[in-house]
């Protein structure tokens, strides 16, 4: 009997954990995928679309050893997005994402608080020395979220998504 | 939080099912791409999406405890095909699945391998009854489902697939796999 088990520590913010994505968070990614919110995600796309698209999230975890966290409510547990780095084999690099499941949880900062942990959690624990993000020039407010988190524009990468401009984000000296 | 991966390691006579490694995506990738080899399981029309299914496949496993081995002919250590369980979100239920890798044909693998990942679905998860999906046409699959004992029951429309034959197999009881009092499988016949 062999068995592959991956620990990945939870990261806390003042109100979210990022956590290790699991069978609880298929739901709300069900949702997220299959709704509008998904368009620059591939979506909307079928329910089995996106679950082989969240199940391939869970996976990388297990052939990159990073991936994205899915985002918990502290206060009720409640699966609200997923953040950290996409790399998926034809990227050249891994690329820094997020999202947040329903309109409901944005304009309350979420996605910042968590990109911030996952961005600190990158450059101190994994010792990465930059990431980018590919940002659909269309995608107004990833953009401004990217720039807010301190991410710069990078001429010199190529985006590996069509019409996405990289923006490079590095480590601080203090991530607010 | 732990991200965990319980796969058994499980042996037969010529093969040993393993949890897939990363070294094993080259020849996953190669027979999803190959249209001939993989028209009736699904053929990837790119690496990316090659890459993708096999990250998805390692995703099943984490989310639903079980998934689709990697089958390694045990003379040579070489990854020969893939076979095991597979229920993806839109499956009339789950189903056993099989695939030999190009140059490993003729060799009974996919029966051998099947046979083993059966009896460990009924003996060591529980399930009591399993499926196997095949597109028409498919008759290797075909014949195979039925040397594996399974039977015709109905066609339905497959979520990705499209139309396919939906064959049953044999129960735990049918093949003789109740489990011991004292916990240990029986012999497998």
């Amino acid at each position: 009997m062999t068995g592959a088990s991956l620990h990945i520590p939870s990261v806390e913010t003042d109100r979210l954990i990022l956590r290790a994505p699991g069978a609880a968070d298929t739901g709300p990614m069900l949702s997220f995928l299959g709704s509008e919110r998904a368009a620059f995600y591939g979506g909307p796309m079928a329910p089995s679309a996106a679950w082989e698209k969240f199940s391939s999230y869970v996976g990388q975890w297990m052939l990159r050893g990073y991936g994205l966290y899915s985002l918990a409510l502290k206060d009720t547990n409640e699966t609200i997005g997923m953040a950290g780095p996409y790399h998926p084999e034809h990227f050249p690099e891994p690329e820094m994402s997020w999202l947040l499941t329903e309109g409901r949880f944005e304009g309350k900062g979420y996605a910042r608080e968590a990109c911030n942990a996952v961005l600190t959690h990158l450059f101190t624990t994994f010792g990465w020395s930059s990431v980018v993000s590919y940002i659909d020039r269309d995608n107004i407010a990833s953009r401004k979220l990217a720039e807010r988190l301190g991410a710069k524009l990078d001429p010199t990468a190529q985006a590996a998504v069509p019409n996405c401009e990289c923006l490079r984000h590095w480590p601080q000296r203090a991530r607010a | 939080m732990t991200l965990q991966l319980t796969i058994p390691q499980l042996e037969t006579e010529h093969l040993i099912l393993r949890g897939p490694e990363p070294a094993d995506f080259e020849p996953l990738c190669a027979f999803l791409m190959d249209p001939a080899r993989s028209w009736g399981f699904g053929t990837e029309e790119d690496r990316p999406k090659a890459w993708r299914w096999f990250a998805t496949n390692i995703g099943h496993w984490a989310l639903h405890g079980y998934g689709y081995f990697t089958m390694e002919w045990k003379d040579t250590g070489q990854p020969c095909g893939i076979t095991g369980i597979w229920d993806p979100e839109g499956w009339p239920e789950p189903e056993i699945g099989w695939v030999v890798f190009d140059g490993f044909e003729g060799r009974g693998i996919a029966f051998e391998g099947a046979t083993r990942a059966r009896r460990w679905a009924y003996e060591d998860l529980g399930f009591t009854t399993l499926t196997s999906n095949i597109v028409p046409g498919n008759d290797r699959s075909v014949a195979l489902a039925k040397r594996l004992g399974a039977w015709f029951e109905r066609e339905y429309d497959n979520v990705q697939m499209g139309a396919e034959q939906l064959f049953r197999h044999p129960s735990p009881a049918d093949l003789g796999l109740n489990a011991d009092s004292d916990g240990s499988p029986e012999a497998y016949a």
